[in-house]
């Protein structure tokens, strides 16, 4: 290998009993440069990262550290060579503080035989970590972790790991979770730190707009198959990342959608001045209407998933009126709901949405089992069901009695949306229907809600991803703090548009949550 | 593949240890009659058929000293008398379920005769029915059964025994001057002796004009059960002078709740049924004194029932075993003492 | 094909799989270290012991499949045992008696199912109090005595042999069959999974979580009603300690049988061959002449490796 890198991976194949995740890949990264990992989901990007940082062990291949031949048994042994990784599920220790978190395990800052902490010495130290990073003013060394946002775990990790002198930090999808704003802060640092110390980042991500703006190289995986080894980024297109990934070209991810042509439609679901019992949701009110599609957006915490499980009845109401086809629901309850015809397609499919030790055919049945009134229930409808589901979804599954977990990220979620296709809505509220899902599955669930709302489903989406209420909706609902900042039509909307009602209050100060 | 090695090796351990425990049973039971059958083995094989006898004997639970006492005196009859018999243990752990499921897989063994202490009157009939059905003669040791066919029954009289007890301890008060109330720590009153020993006491209680002031029932007759107890009537009852407990080891916590409360000299302890500790707490006299039932006696009695039932002698069918009154002033006589141990707590000879 | 079908089959019962199979070995090494153990006569005792907890075991696995705990069970054998038996002596009246035992068991079953699914208290915690209150109230109701002289009637028709096979044996293969089916083709059965493995997605699917939790606790009720009855049968007797520890034997059966403590996996088929290795494990141990002191460890040490060769499996498997 003519290439001088610190970290390199050579012929690295890894399976997962019958199925291949990596294929025969090579990978270098050098030092002080960004190097994306890209692919789908189940491309096997997370895989290798996850064999650099000691979570799996490969099959065939090696990896070689500053020049040497390592082996990499577990993360410890990583961490000990410089290397480290920042998983989406982070490593920390939630009672205790930051400071406590960063050098629990420094030997340093105990005396009596490593025993007694030295805890003035430990903090007075943690501070000035922060300082040296500028990250004193986002974190404040006495703060218990709980306390801590997600963006600032994620920067105490990073923290942890520069502190153990890390040579290369894997990011595993470090913004999966992160509002614009805290992206950018994120990648200052990641600036700053290859820079300033010279080190080595892999960011294993999925969202090509990320990639462009930090990133100084890509390696792109499809399959478990290498597609783009260590291509640079300055002569790099959107489209040629994106075919490279799916491996055909995508034009209209969206759809062809005519918007704004519901005016006059009849409305079918209407709120008026909503609020919860938390406080979460104030004085919300809008109308939806037959067949189309009304965004709701915010930043993560401004309350747009409270106002949907309120309409649902999941929350408590503490006023305000939920009227659904001209008839008023008093006290909504969730059933009550889907008795008259409000599906509702979660957040979160692996917590609240899915029931991935069940079989798909139950999952795929599970609404319409338990709305109706029968104790008993028939397997060969469930099957039927299921095997409807899976023609008009397309869902790619082995066999419908295979547990839900074998299913990937997309097929997941098109398992949750069939859920509660099965009683036939006519309204659909989503909730991120395509939260971590690649975009080839992306493009088909937009074409699903597209076929739905033609068919005269109302569709309530909630959303985070700005392209998306721009590429689907026909108006949205901007709320910033439980509160409706401003509703905008299709042609109102851009990025600005709806970032500047979600950040920004109407005496024009910056909001500080 | 390596799954299936770690399962492999699992499936050994386990069945690994069941042959070990196993094989250090079949190590110990048969010691039982290893003596007798090497000695006798001649005229065993002349007269019956060289076949080892099965001895059963169903016990309500091991955790009580008593039981182990009269598993003990049966295992020793059975090595001092020369009889080619293994004695076999079944515990019931106080459940007449489990007393029940032992019944059934002893009686599977096909066992020559059946000793059992039943866990309670009521519970023995779904046992003798069993029994019966296959033929197999019974020896009731202790408690009793409320109905049922058996062919044997060894018991000791508990009234007469509390009540000579209770006699002991009246005096005792009228020579020292002392006065108050009494109180008793009793086990299950469902069973018939313990009511007999409740009776018994109250009996010489009349007699003598002292007021019973309280009783308690325990549930799980251990020391720390009698310990609060005791402590719980004797805050309750300022004027306690006596308290009567039933069994050996919560009398035990009785005595230490005495000694805890600072009122040795003016609460007197007195028990039913004994171990070597008792006998040293009489010594030292924080135990006033104890009727002591003779479990390794009645565990004699019952072997030597069950040999007369199987050379087809007739047995009778009810045999008191007296209890034994230890106090201060006798337990250090040559007698008493060879009784307490030869009758009362021997050391088991099958080990 | 067919092939695909079977490793299907494999990988969904994996667990029961391996019990059964070590059930098998178990049952084969027995044979050759005891002479009795696999006579016919042996098999229908064990057959006859295991009844009353695998009855109740049923009950078990629905509680603990919906991912909570039933720990009152044995005390309301007890208490639904002692008041029908009380009043069967009392007035010779077989069939009030008979729905005074279930009347009682459903009761504390409805009263567990209500704390727990609609006030929200921990499973361990309700059923614990309940299981105290239980055991309170049968010395009360008692006095400390025990019941017994129930009619005839009720020994004679539940021990009634067909084949030499007991009437309540009979009963329990067809509870068993019946509660297969219902974990499999009914609403409370497949919701009890739902639950057990995912509360707020079960929740936000529509499905009244507090309702079918209660009904779980209810079965577990019934349950305990159904083992009285044989337990009264078998005894013809009930005492204030009768029950005792029978709660974790049918915990122990139904978690040998691969039922996970966690919730939302296990089935009954498992639980039966789990309460069955249980009970041949206790059965074998007296055949073989196993000192009492030792039969905890080994029971005890069989329970682990039991759970462990299920749970590494099940490693495999995730």
């Amino acid at each position: 290998m003519p290439e001088q890198g610190i970290l390199i991976g050579e012929n690295i194949s890894k399976h997962f009993g019958g199925t291949t995740a990596l294929d025969n890949v090579s990978f270098c990264l050098r030092p002080g440069e960004v190097h994306a990992l890209m692919g789908e989901n189940g491309a096997g990007k997370s895989t290798l990262g996850k064999i650099f940082s000691g979570v799996y062990k490969q099959d065939s291949g090696k990896v070689i550290f500053n020049g040497e031949e390592v082996k990499i048994d577990n993360p410890r042994a990583a961490k000990e060579i410089g290397i480290s990784i920042v998983l989406q599920e982070f490593n920390l220790l939630p009672d205790l503080s930051v400071a406590e978190n960063l050098l629990i395990c420094s030997d340093e800052f105990y005396s009596c035989r490593h025993s007694v902490l030295r805890k003035r010495a430990m903090y007075s130290h943690a501070q000035e970590l922060l300082k040296l990073f500028e990250l004193d003013g986002a974190l404040n060394v006495h703060d218990k972790v709980e306390k801590l946002s997600v963006a600032q775990m994620q920067m105490l990790e990073i923290l942890k790991a520069v502190d153990s002198d890390a040579k290369v930090i894997i990011l595993d999808e470090p913004t999966a979770a992160l509002s614009p704003h805290e992206v950018s802060q994120l990648f200052d640092i990641v600036k700053r730190l290859k820079a300033e110390k010279n080190i080595g980042f892999i960011i294993v991500s999925h969202k090509i707009e990320e990639i462009f703006e930090i990133a100084d190289r890509v390696t792109v995986f499809r399959d478990g198959k290498q597609i783009l080894n260590g291509e640079e980024m300055a002569g790099m297109t959107e489209q040629k990342l994106v075919k490279s990934m799916v491996g055909r070209e995508i034009n209209d991810l969206y759809g062809s959608r005519e918007f704004g042509t519901h005016k006059e439609d009849e409305v079918v679901l209407e709120v008026r001045n909503l609020f919860d019992a938390k406080g979460r949701v104030k004085d919300i009110s809008f109308e939806l209407r037959r067949g189309e599609i009304l965004g709701l957006t915010g930043i993560a915490g401004a309350g747009r998933s409270e106002c949907a499980r309120c309409i649902l009845g999941v929350d408590k109401i503490k006023s305000g009126q939920v009227i659904v086809h001209g008839e008023e629901i008093t006290h909504p309850t969730l059933r009550k709901s889907i008795e008259v015809g409000i599906g509702f397609v979660t957040e979160d499919r692996k917590n609240d949405g899915l029931i991935l030790d069940e079989s798909i055919m139950q999952n795929t049945s599970m609404v319409k089992h338990s709305m109706q009134k029968s104790p008993f229930l028939s397997t060969r409808q469930a099957r039927a069901t299921a095997s409807e589901m899976k023609e008009k979804l397309n869902i790619k599954m082995g066999n419908m009695l295979d547990s839900c977990d074998s299913l990937s990220g997309g097929n997941q979620q098109k398992v949750l949306l069939a859920k509660w296709l099965t009683m036939n809505p006519d309204i659909l509220i989503v909730d991120e229907p395509t939260r971590g899902i690649d975009i080839s599955a992306k493009s088909e669930i937009y074409s699903i809600l597209n076929r739905l709302s033609d068919s005269g489903v109302a569709i309530l989406m909630i959303s985070s991803e700005m392209p998306e209420i721009i590429g689907m909706c026909d108006r949205t609902i901007v709320m910033r703090e439980g509160i409706n900042a401003g509703e905008l039509d299709h042609s109102q909307m851009t990025e600005e548009s709806i970032a500047t009602l979600a950040t920004i209050n109407s005496g024009g100060t910056v909001n500080e949550e | 593949m390596e799954m299936k090695k770690k399962l492999l090796a699992l499936l050994t351990a386990g069945v690994m240890a069941l042959s070990m425990a196993a094989c250090s049973s079949s190590s110990a039971a048969p010691s039982s009659s290893a003596a007798p059958s090497s000695s006798s083995a001649p005229e065993t094989q002349a007269d019956d058929s060289s076949e080892e006898m099965l001895i059963v004997y169903m016990t309500p639970s091991l955790d009580l000293p008593f039981w182990r006492y009269l598993a003990n005196g049966i295992e020793n009859e059975v090595i001092d008398s020369g009889m080619n018999a293994k004695v076999q243990l079944y515990d019931s752990n106080n459940s007449s379920e489990t007393q029940l499921q032992n019944a059934q897989d002893a009686i599977a063994l096909d066992p020559a005769v059946i000793i059992i202490s039943p866990t309670d009157s009521s519970s023995c009939p779904a046992v003798l029915d069993l029994a019966e059905e296959a033929g197999i003669p019974v020896v009731i040791a202790d408690i009793g059964t409320d109905s049922g066919k058996y062919d044997a029954f060894i018991i000791t009289p508990n009234a007469v025994g509390s009540q000579g007890l209770g006699e002991f301890v009246m005096s005792y008060m009228e020579q020292n001057n002392i006065t108050g109330t009494a109180a008793q720590i009793t086990g299950s009153l469902a069973r018939n002796n313990i009511k007999a020993r409740y009776e018994g006491f109250n009996a010489a209680l009349e007699a003598a004009n002292v007021e019973l002031a309280d009783y308690k029932q325990m549930q799980n007759m251990t020391r720390a059960e009698g310990e609060s107890l005791a402590s719980d009537l004797m805050t309750a009852n300022e004027d306690l002078a006596v308290i009567f407990c039933h069994m050996d080891e919560p009398t035990l916590g009785v005595v230490q709740a005495v000694q805890n409360a600072d009122k040795g000299d003016s609460v007197l302890v007195c028990g039913f049924d004994g171990t070597p500790e008792t006998v040293e707490k009489i010594e030292s006299g924080e135990l006033l004194a104890a009727a002591i039932q003779q479990p390794a006696l009645m565990g004699k009695y019952a072997v030597q029932c069950a040999q007369k039932i199987l050379a087809g002698e007739t047995v009778e069918e009810q045999i008191d075993v007296d209890t034994l009154l230890v106090t201060k002033e006798n337990c250090r006589d040559e007698e008493i003492i060879k009784q307490l141990e030869e009758n009362v707590f021997p050391e088991s000879k099958a080990n | 094909m067919k092939n695909e079908n079977l490793s299907r089959f494999l990988k969904l019962h994996r667990s029961e799989c391996t019990m059964l199979l070590v059930f098998i070995a178990f049952y084969i090494i027995m044979s050759f270290a005891s002479p009795v153990f696999s006579t016919s006569k042996n098999v229908l005792n064990v057959l006859s012991q295991m009844t009353v907890v695998a009855i109740l075991a049923i009950g078990q696995t629905f509680v603990i499949v919906s991912g909570g705990i039933d720990l009152s069970v044995g005390m309301v054998v007890c208490i639904s045992g002692m008041l029908g038996g009380m009043y069967m002596s009392k007035t010779g009246n077989l069939l009030v008696g008979i729905l005074i035992v279930l009347g009682v068991a459903l009761l504390v079953g409805m009263i567990n199912g209500f704390l727990v699914g609609y006030m929200k208290i921990a499973a361990f915690i309700a059923t614990l109090g309940t299981q105290s209150i239980c055991s309170s109230l049968a010395y009360v109701t008692s006095n400390g005595n025990s019941a017994a002289g129930f009619p005839r009637m009720l020994s004679e028709v539940g021990n009634y042999r067909i084949f030499n096979i007991r009437m309540y044996v009979y009963f329990l293969i067809i509870l068993y069959i019946v509660m297969i089916w219902v974990m499999a083709r009914t609403k409370v059965g497949r919701f009890t999974y739902a639950i057990g493995s995912n509360k707020d997605a079960a929740r936000l699917s529509g499905i009244n979580v507090s309702l079918y939790t209660m009904l779980c606790y209810m079965i577990s009720g019934l349950m305990c009603g159904l083992a009285t009855l044989v337990n009264m049968i078998r005894l013809m007797s009930v005492d204030p300690t009768t029950g005792t520890g029978l709660e974790m034997d049918a915990i122990a059966g139904a978690v040998i049988g691969g039922v996970s403590m966690a919730g939302g996996r296990g089935s009954l088929v498992g639980t039966f061959i789990g309460v069955l290795l249980y009970t041949f494990l206790r059965n074998a141990l007296n055949l073989l002449g196993i000192n009492p002191f030792w039969q905890g460890t080994v029971t005890g040490i069989v329970i682990i490796f039991a759970v462990l060769a299920e749970s590494l499996t099940n490693r495999k498997n995730r």
